[in-house]
Order: C-alpha cells, then structure tokens, then sequence
C-alpha cells in the first residue's frame, strides 16, 4: 500500500527494522490488516472525499459505543488518565534530566541529535490522546507518535505482558477516537496516492504534501514531467536527511491517511481493534451516494458481522488474542497437544489389540479379501466377446444371421406365416408335451427318491416278470429269435464267469479307484461294474427246460411239498421219520467198510471214526425210540395238537434236569414213585426257589410238588430244651437262619446236577453228614419232590443215554424247615466280645513299635564308612583302633523325630518318605502366568491325545495359539 | 420282525485309495488307556528331544559384499528379494529362494550405505538408499538396469542432503520418506529438497522409523540417549524418551500401533507403549553385548535382535528371555537383522560381509504336510508347551550350546548384576528413608518429556 509505504520510509531506520520483523506484537499485524484489507476495495475517491467525513466521526463513536457500551465507560477513565499523562508529557526518558525536560518544548525535543541520542532508548507507554485535545497539540501528538513508531515493538510487548487485555481494549478505544479524520487533518491527508504508484512517486510525494498530490492526481502526464520529476527526485535524495528532520518536526508528512495515523497512535501503547476500521468505514458509507449503496450495505453486514464476533469474543473472556509465547514455551505447549493429540489417535488401535492379545487363536494372513464368488446373474451380465477371436466369433455370427436374437425374429416370421388355429393347435400340442414331460419327470423324481426295502423287491420282481413274460411270449411267438436270445445270454454268462471284465481289474478301473478319493460318480461307476458282473454271472433259469434247477431250488420245492403236507396224518408222518432214522443207520453201517489208505487208513484215525460212528448210531437209535414212543393227540381231522411222551420216561429225564430244583434223590425217587404208584394222596407244598414254603406266587418257574406231607412243627419242637426261637433269630451273630440256609442250600442243590463234579458231590454229602451230627439224630424229615408234570416236553435226546450220577443215592436232603436248632458250636455274645477285643493291648504295643521304626527308618541317618583294617596297625598285642569314619546326614536327607507331623499324634503315623524319583515329574516353582498351584496342576488334567479325546476335541486341543498359512 | 443283526460296512475298513491310512477302529474307553498323564509326559520329553535334534537353525551365508553388511531391507510386496547395504557403499539384491545376487551397485555410495528402504504399494520395485555422501538415491532393479557387471547402474532419482545421513524410512502409504542425519528430513518424492525438518535438541540422530500402522507417528533415536517420537500430522515433536544408555535401533510393532521395540547399548531389548513412556513395557535381556538392531515379526508376537556379541536372538516379546540363540563359528558382529515376512526365516547381516539365512524356528522343516504330519506336529508342541515346567523337559528344551565367548561374558555379567542387587539391598538395608525399589523396566529410563 503506497501510504503505508511513503510513512514508512519517513520512519527512522530502526523503526523499519523492527515493523519488517515477525512477530512483533498485536499492533503491528493489526495495522497490516487495515493496509491490506479495508482500504482495497473503497479505492481512490474515498480518500478525496475523507475531509467532508470528518464531522461524522463522532457519530461513528457514538455508534460505536452502541456497539460496546458496556466496555466504554469502563475504558473512559483509564483514556483519561492516558490523556492526563498527554498533557503532562511525562515521556519517563532515562537519559533526559529533569531541568532540561522542562525547558524543551515539544517541538523541539527531538530534534535530529536527539534522534541519534536516543535511537536506542526505549520509551515506555506515555501519551495518548483524547477528544478534547485541540487540533494542533494533536497534531504535535501525532508527529511525535510518527517519530517514536520504533518504540512500537517493545510498547506492545510490554503492554501485551504486563497490561490487562481490558487495558489493551481500552487503547484501541482511544486510538479510534484519534483517527485522523476526527482530528480534521484534512489538509494533511495524501489524496489520490495510487496504490500502483510507482517508487519514484513515492519519492516525489516526499518532497512535500503538495507535490505528491500533484504528481498523483495526473496519471497521464508527459514524458517530460516525468522527467522533472524524476529531478524532484534526485533534488530530494539530495535533500533527504534534512527534510527528514523537517518532516519529524513538523508531521507535514504523516497522516496521509489514517493508517499513518493509526501506527502512531500504537507507539502511544494503543493498539487498534477491527472495530476502529470499520468505525470509519462506516462513516464514509453513511456519507456515500447512490452507485455505492451496494457496497454501504456489505460494509454495514460486515461491521455486524465483526460486532457479532467481537460481543461472543467478550462474553467467551478473550475479547483480545493474547500475545504470542516465547518460541521455547510454545514449542513446549505445542508438542504437549501434539502428543495428547497423537496419543488419542493411536488409542483407537486398542479395541484391535485387545482382541487380538486376548484370543485364543489368531490366524494369519488376518484380514484377507475374500475369494470373489461369480454368481450366474453376475457371469451373465458381463457376457460378451472378450477376446479378439471371441469378437471375430460374434461378427461372423452376427453377419451370417446365426445369433440367438437373429434367431428368435427369424421363427417370429415364419409363425407369422401361420393361421391363427394352426399355431393355436400347434401350441397346445406342445404344451401338452410339455406337460406329460413335467409330470413323468416328477414321478420319477419322486420313485427314485423312495428308500422301502420291500417296495424294490417288488419292483424288481415285477421287472423280472415282466421280463420272463416277455421271453415267453417271444417263446410262443417266434422260437427263433428266444433259443438264440438264451443262447447269447448263456454266452455272455459264461464269458463272464471267464474273464475278469467286470472285476474292477481293468487298467481303467484301477485308475479310477486310485483317483476317485471322495469322487462319488466314479465310485458308482465301479460299483455299477461290479453289479453288472454279478448280473452277468447270475445263472439264467429256462421255466421250461427244468433241468438247470439247482439242488436247492429243488429241495425248496419239497420242502414246499411237505409243508403243503400239512393235513397229513400223525401217524404217516411218524413212519417216515422213523424210515429216515432207519436209513440213516443203515448207511452208517454200510459206510465204514470202504477200507482207506493213507491218514483214514491209520489205526488212530479209525478208532476215532469208529467212536464217533458210535455215537452217531447211539444218537440215532435215541431219536428212533422216541419217536417210536411219541404219542399224539390227534383230533378229529387226524392232526397232531399235542405230542406226549410215557410218564415213566419223563420221570426219569426231569428229575435230572440241569438247573432245577431237585429235592430228594434216586434213594426217595424210588419211594416216591411207589408212591404215586399206590396212588396215594400227597400233601402239597409250594417251595420257592430259596425254599421258604408257601410263598411261591403261582405261575414261578419253580413249582415243586412235596412226595410226602412235611412235618414242620415236629421239627420246630425239636428244639434245645424247648427254647423260644424268636430271640435267638433277632441274634444275628447266634441265630442260624433257616431261611439263609435253605437258600444256601436251594442254590448249592441248584448246581447238583447230573453235570456237577465229584467234589461237589462229595462236599454235599459230607455236609449232610455233619448236619445229621449236629442236629444229635434230630428227627430227620427228607422231603420228597414230585416235579413231573411240571416240565415241559422237548428234552435233548442225549439225556435218555446218559447214564444217572453215580452218587445219587447219597444225596439226602434234610430240610429242617423253620427249626430254630441252636448251634452247639455258636458263642454267645459275651464270648463273641470277648474273642473280639481280647488282644487290644498287643495291638498298641505293636503300633507304638511300628510307629518307632517308621520314625527311625525316616530320620536322617549317619553312614559309618569305617571299613575294618585300613588306617590302623594290625598284629597281635595292638588295641583295634578306635577311630570310626562316620559321614553325616547330609542336610534335609530325613526327618527328626521331633520335627514329624505325628510326633504328638498318638495313634497316627504319617508318612514322610519323599519319593525322590517323583521328583522329576514336578516343576520346581510356580510357572509365570499361574498364581496357584492349583491352577497349573488343572491344565495338566486333562489329557491331549487321540487315545483320550474324541477326534474334534483333540483338533481342537492341539491348535496351535498363532497360525501363519504362507 | 425286523432283526438287527451285527454288521460292518465295507466302508468301513476299506481303503478308498492306496495311499489312505488304514482306518482302526478305536475304543476311547479310558479303562482302556491308563496312565495317561505318564504317557504324555513321556511324549512331550520325547518330543523336546526330537525337537533339539532336529535343531539346525542355519539355512545360509550370502557371500558377495566386501565389506560389512550395515543396512537391510525387506520388501513387504516380494517374499523373495532382499537388499543390503555395506560399508564400502555397495548395494545389492539377493534372491532369497536362490540364494544369489540378483543385482548390485558397486559403488552406489562414497562411504557407508546406512539405510535402504523399499517404496511401498508394489507397483514399483523402486527402493530408497542413503549413505554418509549426503545422498539419498533411488533404485530400481528393472529401471535401472546393469550395463555390465562392476558398473554401477543409473540411479532413478537422487536427493542432496546436507548432513551425512544416518537412517531412512518411507511413509506408508504417501510419495514421502524421512531421513535422520543432525536433525530428520521429511522429503517428497517429487521435490529435491525436504519438505519439513523436524528437530529437538541438537545430537546426531541414529535412525528413523516410520510407524507403518499408525502412519504418520514417526520414531527417531540419537546419540544423547534420547528417542524421539514425531507426527507429520502437527509436524512437531510428541515426546522425548532418555535412557541410561543409547538405543541403536527402533522397531515398530506391525500388529500393535502404539508398541515399539528398541535395540539399546545396555545389552537389553525394550519395548515401550509411545502413550505411556515412563517405563518399558517389556525387558528383554540376554544379550552380553550391545544390541545393534531389532525387528519384529510380521505376527507382532516375536522379535529378532542382532548384537555386538556375535549373536543373533529371538525372542517371545511377551517374555523376558531369549526363546533362541543362533551363532556361527565364522559370524561377526551383527549390525542388522531382519524377521522375514512370512514368518518362517530370519536374516541377519553382519561385519564378516555376509548375509545370513537361518529359519525362524530352528527345527522347522518347510513343505507341504499332511495332515497328520502336522497335527502330530501340533500335539508335539503342545506337549512341549504344557510340560515345559517340568525339569526333565525344561532342561531339555532350554539346552543350547554357546559359543565360549558369550558363556563367559554372561557369567561374568550375571555376577556383575548380582553383586550390583546385593549392594542394593544392603544400601536398602540401612537407608531409614525408604525408598521404594525402582522396578526394572524402569531402571533404565532418565526420563520423558513432551517439554
């Protein structure tokens, strides 16, 4: 800006340094911001017309304090003290003696020597001025605020240090009062300097306000004014020092416009606020015309806008910005935000990391793109010619009239050559088919899907009838063509049964199975060879020929036969079998007189055929005799119901039957069946199967008929001197249950069979023996079982030949019913106590014994290396030497005695033995992230492997925490 | 009736291929199997032995460099290519699969090449060098081809520092790189001068890296013990870290923005959360000499660190000593190591001239498994992991054979800093102002400060 630059140049040297250096202070920045920005856009008219806008000021100020009342009054005493310290002139100057101050006049304290004297000093904030200043005092003011500019930077700094921002309000305050156009400067104001002007205009304009005026208002002037100019120059370089001074006494040359005017008042520590600028702004704008009410109203929204901003400013307690910090401060400030700033970005990451730290597992590559799948609907919309031979494919299409649109229009055409009912007709049809074809086709998917067993079978029964009944009818019909049919498939089948096409042995098919892991088509087509095989190979029956039945289709139809037999009569059915039996033996005796060579031909080999022929024949000859002895009930058609065998027979088999209860033996068997013999009644006792009589439900396995009336009571008297039993069975130590030893002895009786072993059978009796002694030739009651007609009929056959055990006779069974026979041999109670604790005090003796030499055994021993001989004299008349080597426990081998955990405990002894070979099988302190012992011995727990885990669980166990596929 | 009678399906007991197992049937039934805990047991030591001879860490030495190896880059984009940097300023690209010089610049810098990086993104196989001749360069193996071999090919583009450098990194994901000389320089690609400097406090600066999460958080470390965090967002200083001793290089964790490890004079391994710089997070110690550079795993759970001491170790970073030692008769000082980003094989450069190729974890066979390979593999390690507390085991595990120097040197050093605790405790003893103890992963910090 060319006002700003032409005072600047006026300005002392060290004052252009310090206003070009950065970072001065507020006054400064604000000054540039009134130079660059407001003063643009109003232009060159504004400053011609600013004398007649000087009666306004005063209603801008009033405006202004509209604006700020609330501020104004405040600052209205702080101006005045400003003012008063004006008017006193008290410059606070170090280096000025007091008599000399008084005696300088205003004007001429600074002259040229003074500037040079006092460049360097500073001044501190002194003057300011007000509106009651009188025009030429201010004049005098500003001049001297023009000329101590240099002091700028250090007022403000100062102000911005020490002073209140409230303070530094109230400056800019004042310096708006001072504007230039308030003061009425008109005549000083520099019209019309260009912002374009030149340097040497500039210059020119310094030689005197007039000039410049001139040489600015005419842009258009000759070369040779130039030229005269160009000497008004050259006359001021020459002239420059001394007009400097002029100008600095004088202030002719400041307040060209009211940033000149503004900048001096800074150096009085005023500093300027936006609202100062556009205070005045807005007093031209009031004053200006027509054309420019546009811009009146932009300047008028601005100067709300910047109250607006200002009140919010006020209110938030910042009206004014502070001062910039020291650099080291900021810097410090700054990397203090910067790195909250940071730390609070990067923390963002720790949800991430957390998950991550914590997972169980994390897979890596992490975060991959997934695989894109290529949907249809996807490959069909980018479908087209990629290629270039592709591209070649589609023209030649295209051209040759082949594409499927091409198509579509072409059949289009030709229906169209059709009548209505032709393509109706033609359309139903087809849509006819089309139906058939849909319902066939969900038939079949519905048969196919049908899983029943039974249903294939008659499916493929049905197949196979259809099938015979085809090659029948082609029989009847043409002979020809059916001989040379099962001719060809005869063919084939034998040529199946040849080779090993179909075995799965081709070079194919072994391929196939080493490459269809998995692959389920390949697997059914090696299966389908392999039925196809089987269905090849299956032998073909001619219904017709016969002769190709198989032996066992044959016996089925027999057995068919004989089973249709039913209606046939017992007594048919018995001859044959016995025939059988008859045929049978025949030919195992005919069989053996084939003499043999070799192995059958030894005499061992022999023997043993012989025994089993035996036994064969023996076994036949049983099932001959009982059929021979079958009876039947036959009923009125001849049929057998029932098959019964002769009483005496069967006696003889059940009474041995395995598993069975039998009472009483051949000696009773005998009696008892003399007695059924004589017919006479027997009294009946149910026994159940632990012998407790009378308590048998009816319909148990284990219905036994007694020969012979029990006499329970009589053996129930039979007691020791007629004694009660009851108190003696609610002894259990003393009482002898009857019931316990039934039991005892039903199941021991149980294993009594023919099978049971000759000890058994020895045990039984002397045990029966005893009891007879015990009971001291008691009245004895054998008890006699009648269990004919119980059991059932089918006996193995091999029981009529085996032969009665051999001890059978002995066998007696004495049953004492519920007798309560005291045992002569019981204790009593007391005696039983007695035994029990008879020995009590060896036992502790023993304890406390033990209990020594566990103690001993566990404390820390002493080892006696000495070995006998060595480190001493030996020969007769030399005292063995006394000195005994004895190496020491080593430290913590055992436990002292009195250390143990069961030294007080009397009846205890605690085991204190380490095994130290289990030592290994033990961390020796607690692992890093355990806390308790516990807590790692529970990771231990459950085993890993295959053998303890299912396959899942063990997968599962085993993965590792951090995986990496590359 | 239906019968349901005892059967098998074929199925079952067939094989469908050749090569199939023959399936058992097996019985879980624990009647079956007793003893379980014994049996493992006996496995995992079984396997800690196997594990110990199959132990052969050392894959290969590339020999080519005339020098020392001083610099390393691995290229994020290529598993394969690798280049180094050595003292006589020679770069050159290996081929890690064929284990060769792929391409080299002989004299590609006047002095040492301290630092190469590779520009990422992949598009290129562009990458960055600088060298104490004050020149940052630019690389390309296929731009800037070899007219013959000896002959120092074309560079891409060049930059003139001012300051021999010392380090470099580039950004993530913008055209920019950072230098560390006297002070860090962030450049743009485009531009032949930096865009940015970033100073605070005046030492030498050893290195610079780049967070390559966090992309614009920066850390340097320098010869006044410090290291320095930067962000290029406010292009200013966050924090200052000062150590006892100086740290020689820095590694930031690839999983984990905020965590970064460094390689420090005093033996030890640290790594420190940047939001919380009072104490380390972790000290790693196990070195007996200085450690010279420090990288971690592309898992961010390991860490490899190259020594002074001749060594190379890997480390669990969540534990405090070395999970491995890996050394070679004829293996120098270490001066860069570098974790392979597939995680399976370390690299390490050192002053014999030679690049080194060992696996990450010694007795790892690479190839394809099947899967029972590899799930009887897996229960191995489990069962090493599980019982690795337990004597027998852990004595096994943690057997390595070391060369003489080291043995001796720990040992030495173990007395030192036993003898140094005791005085300690004995000050402790008798000082009735009760201090509280200084923990260890604070020991080593001076201080942090954003001031």
């Amino acid at each position: 800006m060319g006002g700003l630059r032409k005072t600047s140049t006026k300005m002392t040297t060290p004052r252009r340094g310090s206003s070009s250096s950065s970072g001065r202070g507020r006054g400064s920045s604000s000054r540039g911001g009134r130079g660059g920005s407001h003063n643009r856009p109003t232009g060159k008219g504004e400053f011609t017309e600013r004398p007649k806008a000087t009666p306004k000021v005063d209603e801008d100020d009033n405006s202004y304090d509209v604006f700020e009342a609330e501020d104004h009054e405040d600052f209205g005493k702080r101006r005045r003290r400003h003012v008063e310290r004006v008017d006193v002139r008290n410059y606070e100057l170090d280096n000025i003696d007091s008599e000399d101050d008084e005696e300088i006049d205003s004007d001429d304290a600074f002259n040229d020597s003074d500037e040079e004297r006092f460049a360097s000093y500073k001044r501190l904030p002194g003057a300011s001025s007000t509106k009651d200043v009188d025009s030429e005092d201010s004049e005098e003011e500003d001049e001297e605020d023009e000329e101590d500019e240099e002091d700028l930077v250090d007022l403000s700094e100062m102000l911005d240090a020490s002073e209140s921002e409230e303070e530094a309000e109230g400056l800019s305050k004042a310096a708006t009062l001072l504007s230039p156009s308030a003061l009425g400067f008109d005549d000083l104001a520099v019209d019309g300097v260009d912002e374009e002007d030149s340097d040497d205009q500039a210059f020119a304009g310094m030689d005197s306000d007039s000039d410049a005026s001139v040489a600015s208002d005419d842009d258009e002037e000759e070369e040779a004014e130039r030229l005269s100019k160009l000497d008004g120059f050259v006359t001021s370089i020459s002239a420059r020092a001394p007009r400097r001074r002029f100008v600095t006494e004088t202030g002719g040359g400041y307040a060209e416009d009211e940033n000149a005017i503004g900048s001096g008042l800074v150096t009085k520590g005023v500093s300027l606020g936006i609202n100062d600028l556009l205070g005045s702004l807005g007093g031209h704008a009031d004053e200006a015309e027509g054309g420019e009410h546009q811009g009146l109203r932009q300047i008028r929204d601005l100067k709300n806008q910047v109250t607006k901003l200002d009140k919010a400013a006020k209110k938030a307690g910042a009206g004014v910005v502070a001062a910039p910090l020291a650099k080291r401060l900021q810097d410090q400030m700054d990397r203090q935000v910067a790195y909250e700033k940071s730390k609070k970005s990067v923390s963002e990451w720790q949800p991430t990391v957390d998950s991550n730290r914590a997972a169980e597992h994390l897979s890596f590559p992490m975060n991959q793109p997934d695989c894109q799948t290529l949907t249809t609907a996807s490959l069909v919309s980018n479908l087209g010619a990629k290629t270039d031979l592709e591209a070649q494919i589609q023209s030649v299409l295209q051209e040759s009239g082949m594409t499927d649109e091409q198509q579509r229009q072409y059949e289009e055409l030709e229906l169209k050559n059709l009548s209505p009912e032709e393509v109706r007709l033609r359309q139903r049809e087809l849509r006819m088919m089309r139906e058939l074809m849909f319902r066939s086709e969900r038939k079949a998917k519905r048969m196919a899907k049908i899983k029943s067993k039974a249903y294939r079978r008659i499916l493929k029964k049905d197949k196979d009838r259809a099938q015979e009944k085809a090659m029948e009818r082609l029989k009847e019909e043409d002979p020809e063509m059916h001989a040379m049919l099962v001719e060809k498939m005869a063919r084939s089948r034998a040529e199946e049964r040849m080779s090993l096409r179909h075995k799965n042995t081709s070079k194919w098919a072994r391929e196939m199975s080493k490459r269809s892991h998995g692959d389920e088509d390949t697997q059914q087509a090696l299966r389908d060879q392999l039925e196809q095989h089987d269905a090849l190979k299956r032998k073909v029956y001619d219904i017709g020929s016969g002769e190709e039945l198989s032996d066992y289709e044959a016996g089925k139809d027999s057995d068919g036969e004989s089973d249709s037999d039913a209606d046939m009569s017992f007594a048919a059915v018995k001859s044959r079998a016995l025939q059988k039996i008859a045929a049978e033996m025949d030919k195992n005796d005919a069989a053996d007189d084939t003499p043999h060579k070799t192995l059958f031909g030894m005499k061992f080999m022999q023997n043993a055929m012989q025994r089993k022929e035996e036994a064969a024949q023996r076994d036949a000859q049983m099932l001959h005799d009982e059929f021979a002895s079958l009876e039947a009930d036959v009923d009125e058609d001849g049929v057998a119901i029932s098959l019964k065998r002769p009483a005496a027979k069967k006696a003889k088999v059940e009474a041995k039957a395995p598993g069975r209860m039998s009472f009483g033996a051949a000696g009773a068997k005998k009696q008892k069946q003399a007695d059924e013999d004589g017919d006479e009644p027997a009294k009946r006792v149910r026994l159940n199967e632990a012998g407790q009589v009378g308590q048998v439900a009816s319909g148990g396995g284990h219905r036994v008929r007694l020969a012979e009336p029990v006499s329970v009571e009589a053996a129930e008297k039979k007691g020791r001197g007629g004694k009660s039993a009851e108190p003696a069975a609610l002894n259990p130590w003393v009482s002898d249950d009857v019931s316990a030893h039934a039991g005892q002895r039903g199941g021991k009786l149980n294993e009594l069979s023919k099978d049971s072993t000759k000890l058994d059978k020895l045990s039984a009796r002397l045990r029966s023996k005893r009891k007879g002694g015990a009971a001291g030739g008691g009245a004895e009651e054998s008890v006699l079982l009648d269990v004919n007609k119980t059991l059932s009929v089918d006996k193995p056959a091999a029981d009529h030949s085996d032969d009665e055990p051999a001890s059978d006779d002995d066998i007696r069974l004495e049953h004492k019913g519920r007798s309560a026979v005291v045992n002569p041999n019981a204790f009593s109670q007391r005696e039983l106590v007695e035994q029990a604790f008879a020995e009590d005090n060896i036992v502790e003796a023993e304890f406390a014994a033990e209990k020594d030499a566990a103690m001993d055994d566990e404390a820390p021993k002493d080892l006696d290396v000495t070995l006998p001989g060595w480190g001493s004299w030996g020969g007769t008349g030399v005292a063995p030497a006394s000195k005994r080597i004895i190496r020491k426990a080593p430290e913590g081998s055992g436990v002292l005695k009195q250390n143990r955990m069961d030294a007080k405990m009397g009846e205890v002894i605690i085991n204190q033995k380490q095994a130290k070979s289990s030592n290994k099988y033990y961390a020796s302190n607690l692992p890093f992230p355990f806390y308790t012992s516990k807590q790692y011995e529970e990771t231990l727990q459950a085993p890993l492997g295959k053998e303890w885990n299912t396959a899942k669980s063990h997968s599962k166990g085993i993965k590792p925490r951090v995986l990496v596929k590359a | 009736m239906k019968i349901k009678a005892l059967s098998r399906s074929t199925a079952e007991y067939t094989r469908e291929t050749k090569s199939d197992i023959q399936k058992l049937p097996r019985n879980i039934d624990p009647e079956l199997h007793p003893l379980e805990r014994a049996r493992e047991y006996k496995r995992a030591l079984n396997a800690a032995k196997l594990e110990r001879m199959f132990a052969k860490p050392f894959l290969a030495s590339l020999s080519g460099h005339i020098d020392g190896v001083y610099a390393m880059a691995k290229n994020p984009w290529d598993l394969d290519s690798v280049v180094t940097g050595s003292g006589d300023g020679e770069l050159r690209m290996w081929s890690l699969s064929s284990q060769e010089t792929v391409w080299r610049a002989p004299e590609a810098h006047r002095g040492i090449v301290k630092g190469v990086c590779n520009i990422p993104g992949g598009e290129t196989d562009r990458f960055l060098s600088v060298g104490t001749d004050k020149l940052a360069k630019v690389w390309s193996r296929s731009e800037s081809a070899v007219a013959s071999d000896g002959i120092t090919p074309e560079t891409v583009a060049t930059y003139t520092g001012k300051h021999a450098f010392s380090g470099i990194d580039h950004h993530r994901n913008r055209p920019l790189f950072a230098t560390s000389s006297s002070l860090i320089e962030i450049w743009d690609v485009d531009r032949s001068e930096p865009i940015t400097n970033l100073t605070w406090g005046a030492d030498t600066i050893n290195t610079v890296k780049m967070n390559q999460t966090e992309v614009n958080v920066l850390a340097t470390c320098g010869t006044d013990r410090s290291i320095i965090l930067y962000d290029l967002r406010t292009n200013s200083p966050l924090a200052k870290l000062v150590m006892t001793l100086s740290t020689n290089a820095i590694s930031w964790n690839p999983m984990e923005a905020f965590m970064f490890a460094t390689a420090n004079e005093d033996h030890n391994v640290y790594t420190f959360d940047m939001r919380k710089m009072d104490h380390a997070v972790n000290v790693l110690r196990d070195h007996v000499s200085a450690v010279m550079d420090v990288d971690y795993s592309p898992t961010g759970q390991e860490l490899v660190s190259g020594s002074y001491d001749r060594s190379v170790r890997l480390w669990d970073v969540n534990k405090g000593h070395s999970r491995d030692i890996y050394h070679a008769k004829r293996m120098q000082r270490v001066f860069c190591v570098k974790y392979t980003l597939d995680n399976n094989y370390v690299l390490s450069g050192s002053d014999d001239s030679n690049l080194r190729l060992w696996r990450a974890r010694a007795s790892q066979r690479m190839g394809a498994k099947s899967n029972r390979e590899r799930s009887a593999i897996e229960y191995a390690d489990k069962l090493k992991d599980r019982f690795a507390y337990v004597p027998e085991v852990r004595k096994v595990l943690q057997h390595r054979n070391v060369p003489k120097g080291i043995k001796k040197a720990s040992r030495t050093k173990q007395d030192m800093l036993q003898s140094r605790k005791r005085k300690e405790e004995n000050v402790r003893k008798h000082d009735k102002s009760g201090k509280p103890r200084v923990p260890e992963r604070k020991k080593a910090i001076l201080g942090v400060t954003s001031k």
